[in-house]
């Protein structure tokens, strides 16, 4: 079975045991009483349930012939790293420096061609779409996007 | 109200300026996205939600639905031209619809998608505007055990008739899961919040939507950017001669009823609609050898059926609250940010908003009956656009758009962990719609479960001895418990064919 799969499996299986962990702890307050049903009740039964269709899941993907279509690698993870950091450098940088430097980044490095060519329409790009998104969200809808330490670029 | 009066609030809603011009750009923007591959009706009303925060609900909800219609538009143009299906709805139509590009008939086989796409639009509106209201007032009659195992039913259904139950049933209990989260809607106490304030309102809905949605689909996008072909042939003969109409004017039909149907079943949507029509065609075409290489009718009926479902997929969420399709869930949770309460009382508590809407997408649909003739070649200038920069725009947009839910940086965090659960999601082939139900409809659904428990003073039995209750569970479990059943006999007759 692919290892994403049982990473899920298992991801999901401790979920479940977390939302029950928690939902043990959970006050019944007195004058809920009556209908016998507190906080607790509806997640545990969720949570239950939700264990048990992962074990389901998990042994009948198990059962599967290994010649069916597996799920491939994660070939993005850089991809969402990079992603990461850039919701970790735009309080600092501000809106307009980091996003431009995203851009720049994703159209250069997945553009094919010459890298002059890259170069070139990964700045245009860069220009064009955080000037479209600055000029709407914060021009237009006054949206304050991030401005950085140096405060550049705000309302 | 009666009908007349009705429809006549509808429109004197509709033609207020920023009402016009909400339907016009969105109908615009669904074609736009129905053209590019990559980017679908859910993704778009994602990220272009929090631009409409700022808009009246009705002109949010005119621009929204719009989008949603005119994706149905575009996913067909580039199936037919480059055999690239801009949306799933529209993969269908490539098989006999590239044919006909092949041949040099690209013009009537747009042409004939367009009049079908109109035609079988306008039938699913006006079976909309019929029993939408009267299902409505049928279910005025409901109390919380009904509500209950009329929430049941349709997460039961959407999770049913997705992907493989158990993997619907999962990603339904994920959504459930996450609208636990914050405080409990009958006692108010906190659960599941770690501490932070910032989750006594539950999770962000939009910051969701926009990771699974749009960060996960753009990340997606940039694993299998290839260049896309761009069709340089000439465009003539959009409008179909007579003879060549009558001739699709059966198919037209059958997909318009077939799409309505299968619209109003939760959970089986537009792409089951296309697939089910053609199928249908397929079947019944005299000439079998013509099937596959270029029949008209194989284009003419998945191309009506899938927007008839759009049509088809809104009954149930206006009038029950519980959605057809991935896209009205979404749409069902934007009526919730609003503070609209979806279901049985939105056609007579907001009248004017349900009318406006219906109204505004008929003209959505004829809008984009005119995009998809006329507006053909300048539209597919768009897949001259570079994947990368979509991906990028996606992206950039993604952030701005959680970012400006509360103007703080954590929304974002939400979005990009939802974006990671989304991909993973795809990756392992769980379906990302039950959770959007889930998450909209759970809170709803426990509110009702323990409403209905405290007037039958913790009585289980409440949701069996009532009619409408017991029919509606059954019809779900069912709903759940045949297709289980039905491959479990395929399996072993599979087993007894090789013993």
């Amino acid at each position: 079975m692919d290892w994403l799969k049982i990473l899920s499996g298992l991801g999901l299986l401790s979920i479940s045991g977390l939302w029950v962990a928690l939902s043990l702890h959970l006050p019944f307050p007195s004058f809920a009483r009556a209908s016998k049903v507190g906080p607790a009740h509806f997640p545990i039964l969720v949570a239950s349930l939700l264990a048990l269709l992962t074990i389901i899941w998990l042994v009948r993907e198990s059962r599967k012939s290994p010649n069916e279509r597996e799920v491939r690698g994660i070939h993005l993870i850089p991809w969402y790293f990079g992603y990461a950091g850039y919701l970790v450098v735009v309080p600092f940088l501000g809106f307009i420096p980091a996003t431009f430097l995203l851009v720049v980044a994703v159209v250069g490095f997945k553009t094919r061609g010459p890298w002059a060519m890259r170069l070139s329409k990964s700045f245009l790009a860069g220009i064009i779409i955080t000037g479209l998104e600055w000029g709407v969200f914060q021009k237009w809808l006054g949206v304050p996007l991030p401005t950085g330490i140096l405060g550049l670029w705000g309302r | 109200m009666n009908f007349w009066a009705n429809l006549s609030t509808g429109f004197s809603l509709l033609l207020q300026p920023q009402n016009l011009l909400a339907t016009i750009l969105g109908q615009l923007i669904g074609v736009i996205v129905g053209i590019l591959p990559g980017i679908n009706a859910s993704m778009a009303v994602s990220i272009l939600l929090p631009l409409s925060f700022g808009l009246p609900p009705e002109t949010a909800l005119m621009l929204l639905a719009g989008i949603y219609m005119g994706t149905m538009y575009g996913g067909s143009i580039t199936s037919i031209l480059i055999r690239v299906p801009g949306t799933s709805t529209a993969a269908v139509i490539c098989l006999d619809g590239y044919e006909l590009t092949r041949q040099g008939r690209a013009g009537l086989a747009l042409g004939i998608t367009a009049i079908g796409s109109f035609l079988a639009g306008t039938f699913a509106l006006i079976v909309l505007m019929t029993l939408a209201p009267t299902l409505a007032r049928a279910a005025l009659a409901f109390a919380p055990p009904e509500y209950f195992a009329l929430i049941f039913f349709g997460l039961l259904a959407i999770a049913g008739l997705e992907e493989g139950v158990v993997r619907g049933l999962i990603a339904g209990c994920i959504g459930l899961l996450l609208g636990t989260i914050g405080m409990d809607p009958v006692t108010g106490v906190a659960r599941f919040t770690f501490g932070r304030i910032e989750l006594l309102d539950g999770i962000d809905f939009v910051a969701v939507l926009i990771g699974l949605f749009a960060i996960s689909q753009a990340l997606m996008n940039l694993e299998r950017i290839r260049p896309l072909e761009f069709y340089r042939g000439r465009l003539t003969g959009m409008l179909p001669r007579w003879r060549e109409f009558k001739e699709s004017l059966g198919a037209i039909l059958r997909g318009s009823v077939l799409g309505t149907i299968v619209g109003i079943l939760p959970g089986v949507g537009a792409t089951t609609a296309a697939f089910l029509s053609y199928s249908l065609e397929a079947r019944l075409a005299r000439d079998k050898s013509k099937v596959g290489k270029g029949d008209l009718k194989c284009v003419a009926g998945p191309g009506s059926a899938d927007n008839a479902a759009a049509g088809g997929s809104l009954i149930p969420m206006l009038s029950l609250g519980i959605p057809g399709s991935e896209t009205t869930a979404v749409l069902l949770g934007v009526l919730m940010i609003y503070g609209i309460q979806p279901g049985p009382l939105l056609f007579t508590k907001h009248t004017g908003l349900v009318w406006g809407l219906i109204v505004s997408l008929w003209l959505a649909n004829f809008l984009g009956f005119i995009l998809a003739t006329a507006g053909v070649r300048p539209l597919t200038q768009l897949l001259r656009l570079p994947a990368p920069v979509m991906s990028a725009f996606i992206l950039v947009t993604g952030f701005v758009g959680a970012y400006a839910l509360n103007n703080n940086i954590v929304d974002v965090w939400i979005a990009l962990v939802f974006g990671i659960l989304g991909y993973i999601m795809r990756r392992v082939n769980l379906p990302v719609a039950p959770l959007i139900l889930g998450l909209v409809l759970g809170p709803l659904a426990e509110k009702s479960f323990r409403q209905s428990m405290a007037l039958s003073r913790g009585d289980p039995t409440v949701f069996f001895t009532r009619p409408i209750s017991a029919a509606l569970l059954s019809v779900g479990l069912a709903s759940v418990v045949l297709p289980l059943l039905w491959s479990l006999v395929k399996r072993m007759r599979r087993k007894e064919a090789q013993a």
